[in-house]
């Protein structure tokens, strides 16, 4: 159960950016888990896949909340975003990579999930299109739509620095 | 203290779960949910359980039937690598709305 856990945590972690956000919605994912987990007959691959499906739908919906509740202009975001990353308690990568990190929270919320999917995860489109049930080349055009955003927003953001 | 670490195939996200965080939360989880846990819940999954066999079996008789010839625009664009995509997308002017989010309505 606790790698179960650390990996519900993990994604929660990686969709949210905010440690407290990520637990709350981690706890919520595992407790709707934990009532139904002793009736799951499947194997342990399974229990896993159907963990990740219920952490993507609920992270999914704690993001747009997320965005529903505050709005303010790209950069301001970005920077914010990118600061409560790199003191997180929790992270433990470079400023760049707290960056990326930022850059991806602006993104929606479902491209945001594919995006980390196939950039952190390295999962294949046709595993993708057969969890979510969606398509492979809508998969293929959200992420590539996701990465051009990225790329767009890290040039910037490097171009103000040499400004 | 030991913490999570990427596997071979992963990007490292930057991020630990450490082992303390994980089995105070556990605890709480079992704490709060442990002790509702409903019964009726192992019969939901077995009928759950049972659709996804017949699904299953569906899906298998139709895969017996022999491959579809790739020739619809959809099944041409998910055969389409990576390299391929982007190349098309550079194409594309980025104002004209393409649409693909409206595929999405079924994911959620």
């Amino acid at each position: 159960m606790r790698e179960h856990y650390r990996l519900v945590l993990s994604q929660c972690r990686r969709m949210l950016g905010v440690q407290e956000d990520a637990e709350d919605v981690a706890q919520e994912v595992f407790i709707k888990a934990w009532k139904a987990w002793d009736g799951f007959e499947g194997n342990d691959v399974q229990r896993r896949v159907w963990l990740l499906r219920i952490t993507r739908n609920a992270t999914v919906d704690a993001a747009r909340r997320r965005v529903l509740r505050r709005m303010a202009p790209l950069d301001v975001v970005l920077e914010e975003r990118t600061g409560q990353v790199l003191s997180s308690s929790d992270f433990e990568g470079d400023a760049i990579l707290a960056r990326l990190h930022g850059a991806i929270s602006t993104l929606p919320p479902k491209q945001r999930w594919v995006f980390q999917a196939r950039y952190f995860d390295d999962r294949t489109y046709a595993d993708l299109s057969l969890e979510t049930g969606t398509s492979e080349g809508a998969l293929k055009a959200s992420y590539h739509h996701a990465r051009k955003k990225i790329e767009t927003i890290l040039k910037k953001d490097a171009e103000s620095m040499f400004h | 203290m030991s913490t999570s670490s990427p596997t071979p195939h992963r990007r490292d996200d930057g991020f630990r779960v450490t082992d303390d965080r994980v089995d105070a939360a556990v605890s709480r989880v079992i704490a709060e949910a442990g002790e509702h846990r409903s019964p009726s819940m192992a019969a939901v999954w077995r009928v759950a359980a049972a659709i996804a066999v017949i699904l299953g079996l569906g899906v298998v008789l139709s895969e017996l039937t022999g491959p579809v010839p790739c020739e619809s625009w959809a099944c041409q664009f998910d055969a389409l690598s990576d390299e391929e995509l982007a190349g098309m997308i550079e194409l594309i002017d980025e104002d004209v709305p393409l649409g693909f989010e409206e595929e999405w309505p079924t994911l959620y």
